[in-house]
């Protein structure tokens, strides 16, 4: 285990930003720490950078402690949220900045940057200055000055944040495929749950202050184990109820069938969780009567959203696999959907 | 809403007052300075006598270069003084680092003469630099080092315009994202490092401005010379206010305030344009 945070705690004035965190990390995984603002990840991100001292627990780094040890000594670097890129220079003074001052052999320097710069697709900009750059760019720059000096770990604080969708989603890619190329290990934050589904290897999703659900992404998304998690991972439909023997909910809409509910005890108020896409039109060993409010036509898929017959204020969103010839139903009219109970899950309520 | 005639008409008004209250009187200097007197009347015959007279001068030259030089010195010593004020107040926190600023401003709510008078009660030979270096024992007794002369004009003119040097650097120190000594740290920087490579360049826009107020306010100043400098302080401001006010000959020193300007405006210009190629 490369990195470990251990029972860490940080209090920032009256509020407990981090109760106790604890985490392993592997060597040159991409994991992603998932959560809205106010989740407490960025500090965890902070801690591990050394930019903020933990007021409590340990930080382990190759069994060695490293909770007091200074950021400029830790063999982590950091592409920082705006950047951060040092403005009176250019692109291959950006990049060169980590050897220099950390006083490496001037030559093996240059070569190290040039290989960087041909790496993240810069070469022909090293004498630009960041103001020169768009902003696809400087984020290379960002992450060739982080990736110089050859880290064990690079951390990044939402780095994609203030990028449009397109070149978001070009970045995610890029970012990725460096990643596999460098095999470093790339602690990624983020609050962008697509974002963290596209490119992690696991996912720490975090709320409060707590770890959530620590997974692989299609873990988090097929297996939620909280509420929370069940909720904040795509789109869920969650309809309340109480655990009932023999692996049924017992729901406004009718006693429902699951998978399994392993852990929890039947009489336990529970969400049923079924993907949109995991509900189909049609009658099986879930049935549940509804009504078409509205069809939605999204290209690959098109989107309906039905209101439970037995209890109007539920709503169902179903998305459907876009067929031209098929026949759909027309808003207000009665229709069964049904799932396979192998895809719903229950999560504590 | 008033009409586009009318609004044309508003703002000429408000852009013509600065140019007629600064644009006006400074033309009319010029243009003085291209007169003669005679028997102190001013004769307007379009004459360049005057500068003539100035540069073929070498009392009036030297005096002026040695002003420049003078002002140079104060420019380094604010600069020496300042730099690190400025640097300290930056990396205060909260209360502290205001409550530092405003200290640091004070002065600029004080009159002029008011501080000039301090400052020399403070250099004089029973002043508190005497007394405190007599009592600390490295002086024997009061020295008159500190007052009248040349030396005097210089301490007084970087602790006066010490405020316009500390608060552009301290501006500029402030402009500096907090996330660019991070990265720096991240990268392996240590303090010295952050300082040289980053915080150092990053501030040279403020440090210019400051170096340019404390260069161009001590130029123009010939109060302070006057009060303290005795007869070794002697500098360019003295000469062309003897020139209103002793020798009546304003032609003569409207031409050496004329020079004076030009050179302030040149180093205007030469620093905006050392601070614009700069990218920050």
């Amino acid at each position: 285990m490369s990195l470990e945070l251990r029972k860490v705690r940080k209090v920032y004035g009256s509020i407990e930003v981090l109760p106790s965190f604890s985490l392993e990390i592997a060597d040159g995984e991409f994991l992603t720490l998932l959560g809205p603002s106010g989740s407490g990840k960025t500090t965890v991100l902070r801690l591990i950078g050394g930019f903020a001292a933990a007021d409590g627990g340990t930080i382990l780094f190759e069994g060695a402690d490293i909770t007091r040890l200074p950021a400029n000594k830790r063999p982590f670097n950091t592409v920082f949220q705006d950047y951060a890129l040092f403005p009176h220079m250019t692109v291959a003074q950006n990049a060169g900045y980590g050897p220099l001052v950390q006083r490496r052999d001037p030559v093996k320097s240059k070569k190290l940057v040039d290989e960087t710069l041909e790496i993240v697709g810069l070469t022909e900009f090293r004498d630009r200055y960041p103001a020169q750059l768009s902003g696809g760019q400087r984020q290379r720059v960002a992450l060739a000055r982080a990736m110089v000096c050859e880290p064990r770990v690079i951390l990044l604080d939402e780095p994609l944040a203030a990028l449009d969708a397109g070149l978001r989603r070009q970045m995610q890619l890029f970012l990725k495929q460096t990643q596999r190329r460098i095999r470093t290990t790339f602690v990624f934050v983020t609050h962008d749950q697509d974002e963290a589904i596209t490119m992690s290897d696991r996912i720490v999703v975090m709320d409060q202050g707590r770890l959530e659900q620590l997974g692989t992404p299609k873990e988090l998304y097929y297996q939620p184990r909280t509420r929370f998690v069940a909720g904040f991972f795509g789109d869920n439909n969650l309809i309340g109820g109480t655990l009932s023997v023999a692996a049924r909910v017992e729901t406004p809409l009718g006693s429902l069938p699951v998978a399994a509910a392993d852990g929890l005890s039947p009489g336990t108020s529970v969400l049923l969780a079924v993907r949109p896409e995991a509900l189909r039109l049609g009658n099986g060993e879930a049935a549940i009567a509804a009504d078409v409010e509205e069809i939605v036509f999204g290209g690959a898929s098109t989107r309906l959203l039905l209101r439970a017959s037995a209890a109007p204020h539920l709503r169902l969103d179903v998305r459907l696999a876009s067929d031209f010839r098929a026949q759909m139903p027309e808003v207000g009219q009665r229709v069964t959907v049904t799932y396979d109970p192998a895809d719903a899950v229950v999560v504590p309520a | 809403m008033p009409t586009r005639g009318l609004r044309g008409l508003i703002f000429a008004a408000v852009a013509a007052l600065p140019a007629v209250v600064i644009l006006v009187p400074l033309g009319s200097f010029l243009v003085m300075s291209v007169a003669r007197a005679e028997k102190h009347r001013i004769i307007y015959d379009w004459t360049l006598q005057n500068y003539v007279n100035f540069l073929g001068n070498w009392t009036y030259l030297s005096t002026f270069l040695g002003t420049l030089w003078l002002c140079l010195e104060v420019v380094l010593l604010s600069l020496i003084v300042g730099y690190p004020i400025a640097w300290y107040i930056w990396r205060q926190k909260s209360w502290k680092r205001y409550a530092l600023l405003q200290l640091a401003a004070l002065p600029l709510f004080m009159s002029y003469i008011v501080k000039l008078y301090t400052l020399r009660s403070m250099l004089g030979l029973n002043g508190l630099v005497n007394q405190a270096l007599v009592s600390l024992g490295i002086l024997e007794q009061p020295s008159q080092v500190f007052l009248y002369n040349q030396r005097a004009v210089l301490i007084t003119m970087t602790v006066i315009y010490l405020p316009y040097v500390v608060l552009p650097i301290f501006l500029s120190l402030e402009r500096i994202p907090r996330s660019l000594l991070q990265a720096s740290t991240d990268l392996g920087a240590g303090g010295w490092d952050t300082f040289r490579r980053v915080v150092l360049p990053l501030s040279m826009p403020g440090t210019i401005a400051g170096a340019l107020f404390a260069f161009v306010l001590a130029l123009g100043d010939f109060i302070t010379p006057q009060m303290v400098g005795g007869t070794t302080g002697f500098t360019i401001g003295r000469v062309i206010f003897s020139q209103f006010g002793l020798a009546f000959d304003w032609p003569f020193g409207a031409s050496m305030a004329a020079i004076l300007l030009l050179v302030a405006l040149l180093l205007i210009v030469a620093a905006g344009y050392a601070a614009s190629r700069r990218r920050v």
